[in-house]
């Protein structure tokens, strides 16, 4: 951890995930997120784990699940074709609790796009890919240290509150190298998933205090069903109207009660600001350049950077917000952040989006140019 | 001269190892303790295809991974350097690759003939991407001998080490003495 | 029913929800019998299912069981598999599940030969959604989606298993509950991928439109069709050609996959990459 090296984005997951103790990987090659394939043949066998490149992205997806429901920590890695391939696989781990990790980096859509470009357009369907009220967790890192980090945090999320985690990285932070220095508080600590009390009878999806069913691997000797139809506390499907409403709430319910836990977001000189960017992913990296830049000419802007985009920050950044003189969010989509910017800020500050679709990163200058426009 | 940023682009044709080169920068530049961000920008082409890589090395911490107006750039394959003359920042300098048929060049171009050192003095062509490297820390400065020597070495095979220690000093030997005028170090990506 | 039976059941489950006549019950008696049998504690056996009436086949019996979705249930098995081998993967999909939806998993299952027992309940229909024609539903048949009859040509599971490169191939019948029960404890028994097809009948949503009105009727089919291996090969092309071949119809002794990946690890360990 201590020397300083040259880590790509994509590389950086690996190496955060395989910290969090994940040992099983399954996925199919596909640009730009093939690298963190790659990367997990090379380094599982090394620590015992197990690598499979499955004959499709649902399959990748489907033993992904599999090997969860042992008790292995287990992540799959693709990009837009596949992650929408992956959603109804993604559903069922939603619905049956199934720690496990997606790694989506993106690429500018729809369909086959553009493979090598860059993009946001996940953004929604990171949180409502998958048909149905479900919990899930989406978090965006933004430069290869953090990817480290945010990956271990988001297999520690998952096995923890027994929830999908999706990282959203995109085509620029993936496949850029830049020196990584370590630094104390980047050490991945290992969180477990809970497993069952002993003494006690085992109740699959038994509704806690905590609201997160202790969890029993396959062959550990508690013998339960798993199905993604809805099923009440012993795992077995329910048509029962009481009891669905109480089992999905309870489900659901996790997302609210561990919310200040999940929700991460980073400030750069905010307080002071005139001027408030949101942005996440590379998107924020051009955008706190222009928060450097312009402080050096003496103009106030800050930048607020949700690391964790569902569930989405929205107290935070209404309270970042109000009364500001404009709040800026740029976005390399047509405009879905800006939506959920819009509902969190409530009227209370003038919101501008930027939205750049042609598959490059939008730069410094055309945040700034903007800034300029309002001033 | 302040915080220092360079912003390199490398444009080669894919299969040139030009990529690598990239590679062997920024990790000269982690060697050194700077700050670096290295990429490129994928085509679907595998091999024979255009590539551009690129290396941002600087005091300061790097945030926009990207460059809009390189203060270095190196053309290894045959495309014409007029086309990328627009986008070298102000006092910057971009190398092309020989030196006959490129009639009188501009002030900030310079040709050095990279593939004819590789073919006639290394006599190893496979090298010329490491030349260029040469060429480019000749030039520039950028990043010290010692550190470009130790980050060349995972990157060629046990017994082709030499013979690319040989390519690397005589393109620093082109290279050094080559600049006409100093350049222009960019001092944040907005200005 | 008796003590057997009851032993690898949720008896709190029952009864079930397959149609009267169906031969989803008679395939559950012979598996559990095999279980039986090959002697696996049950919490060392995974059993995995996919969508349809077949997929229900998870929630009646005692093991760790997995109702995954439609057509994935081999993704998830070999998920289950490779990450803790030592559990006995079983995995129960219908003919649209594994040949339709999931005949990409299906083959590629066989290619691999992961050491997981695949039993598949070929009704040539899809019974749970009301009656659509299926790929392994014969020509000029009727269905739902088929009023006018059938004009696809149809799947031979057996032999598409085969060719994908399963180490073992049988096919059984719901009316051959004894041979079922065989079959099962050596597919279990075989290292490797093992299929069974078993032939079954569907009466309400097959049976009544194609002039096999009872479930005894549809029985008294298989029993007139099925075709014993030994007897098969003394039959000449002619007389086998509306009949279908039950029994043993293929075994290869090759490298199953997770003992091969294990062994990579093994070496990748003591730091032999392979490349000399």
């Amino acid at each position: 951890m201590a020397n300083a090296k040259l880590l790509q984005g994509n590389e950086a997951c690996v190496f955060g995930a395989l910290a969090a103790g994940v040992r099983f990987f399954a996925g199919y090659p596909i640009t730009p997120s093939t690298e963190i394939a790659n990367i997990f043949a090379r380094e599982l066998p090394k620590l015992g784990g197990k690598f499979m490149q499955m004959e499709d992205e649902i399959a990748s997806m489907g033993a992904v699940i599999g090997a969860s429901c042992t008790g292995v920590k287990a992540i799959t890695a693709t990009s837009g074709p596949g992650f929408s391939l992956k959603q109804e696989n993604i559903g069922f781990a939603a619905e049956a609790e199934i720690p496990c990790v997606i790694i989506d980096v993106m690429r500018y859509g729809p369909s086959t796009g553009l493979p090598t470009k860059s993009s946001q357009g996940d953004f929604m369907q990171a949180r409502w890919g998958t048909h149905g009220d479900h919990a899930i967790i989406v978090i965006a890192p933004y430069t290869a240290r953090e990817a480290y980090r945010e990956t271990g945090r988001a297999v520690n999320m998952s096995e923890r509150y027994r929830i999908p985690v999706i990282i959203l990285m995109d085509e620029i932070l993936g496949h850029l190298r830049e020196r990584v220095e370590f630094k104390e508080e980047d050490v991945v600590t290992v969180v477990d998933r809970k497993g069952p009390a002993p003494g006690v009878p085992y109740l699959p999806f038994e509704d806690t205090d905590d609201l997160i069913p202790p969890f029993a691997g396959f062959g550990d000797g508690y013998r339960y069903h798993i199905t993604g139809l809805i099923h009440d506390k012993t795992g077995f499907p329910t048509n029962d109207p009481e009891t669905i409403n109480q089992v999905m709430r309870r489900m659901n319910g996790k997302l609210d009660r561990y919310r200040d836990e999940i929700v991460k977001v980073k400030y750069v000189d905010v307080d002071d600001a005139d001027i408030l960017i949101i942005a996440f992913g590379s998107v924020a990296r051009a955008a706190e350049e222009v928060v450097r830049s312009m402080k050096k000419a003496g103009k106030r802007v800050g930048l607020l950077r949700p690391v964790t985009l569902w569930p989405f920050p929205d107290k935070e950044i209404r309270k970042a917000a109000s009364g500001k003189k404009a709040v800026i969010v740029p976005e390399m989509n047509l405009g879905q952040m800006v939506r959920e910017v819009e509902r969190a800020v409530a009227g209370e500050a003038p919101i501008y989006p930027l939205n750049k679709i042609d598959g490059e990163l939008i730069t410094p200058h055309e945040i700034s140019d903007l800034i300029k426009e309002i001033l | 001269m302040g915080k220092k940023r360079w912003e390199v682009r490398l444009i080669g044709t894919g299969g040139q190892g030009m990529v690598t080169v990239s590679i062997i920068l920024a990790e000269a530049a982690v060697h050194e303790g700077r700050n670096v961000v290295q990429s490129q920008n994928y085509g679907p082409e595998v091999r024979g295809g255009h590539s551009t890589s690129y290396v941002i090395v600087s005091d300061d911490s790097i945030l926009y991974p990207k460059i809009d107006s390189p203060n270095v750039m190196l053309i290894m394959s045959s495309r014409d350097y007029r086309t990328y003359l627009p986008d070298l920042a102000q006092d910057g300098i971009l190398i092309i690759n020989g030196e006959a048929d490129h009639g009188a060049l501009p002030d900030r171009v310079y040709a050095v003939p990279i593939t004819d050192i590789a073919h006639d003095k290394v006599r190893k062509p496979i090298t010329a991407n490491i030349v260029s490297l040469g060429v480019i820390i000749g030039m520039t400065g950028m990043v010290s001998e010692e550190a470009a020597l130790e980050a060349i070495q995972p990157h060629v095979p046990a017994k082709a080490l030499e013979v690319n220690k040989t390519a690397f000093a005589l393109g620093l030997e082109a290279g050094r003495g080559a600049l006409k005028k100093p350049i222009a170090v960019i001092d944040s990506p907005l200005v | 029913m008796d003590a057997t039976h009851k032993k690898y059941l949720r008896m709190n489950k029952l009864p079930h929800i397959w149609c009267p006549g169906c031969g989803d019950g008679t395939i559950m008696g012979s598996f559990i019998r095999a279980i039986d049998r090959l002697g696996y504690d049950k919490d060392d056996v995974a059993a995995v299912s996919g969508i349809g009436c077949s997929g229900r086949i998870t929630g009646y019996l005692d093991f760790n069981t997995l109702h995954t979705t439609h057509g994935r249930a081999l993704a998830f098995a070999t998920g289950v598999k490779m990450a803790k081998p030592r559990l006995k993967v079983f995995v129960f999909m219908g003919d649209g599940d594994a040949t339709a939806i999931g005949g990409n998993h299906l083959i590629h299952s066989c290619r691999r030969n992961i050491d997981i027992t695949a039993i598949i309940f070929n009704n040539n229909i899809y019974g749970m959604t009301g009656g659509q024609y299926s790929p392994t539903t014969p020509r000029d048949k009727y269905a739902t989606t088929a009023p006018y009859g059938t004009t696809d040509p149809h799947f031979d599971i057996a032999k598409l298993c085969i060719g994908a490169g399963a180490s073992y191939v049988a096919r059984g019948t719901s009316y051959h509950a004894k041979m079922l029960t065989d079959l099962i404890v050596a597919g279990a028994e075989h290292k490797g991928f093992s299929v069974i097809e078993i032939i079954t009948h569907c009466p309400v949503n097959f049976g009544r439109r194609n002039e096999l009105e009872t479930p005894v009727d549809m029985l008294l089919w298989q029993k007139d069709h099925a075709v014993r291996m030994a007897k098969a090969e003394k039959m000449t092309a002619d007389e086998l050609a509306d009949r279908f071949i039950i029994g043993e119809l293929h075994k290869a002794d090759i490298p199953e996959y997770v003992e091969e990946y294990d062994r990579l690890i093994e070496r990748v360990q003591r730091g032999d990459t392979g490349r000399g």
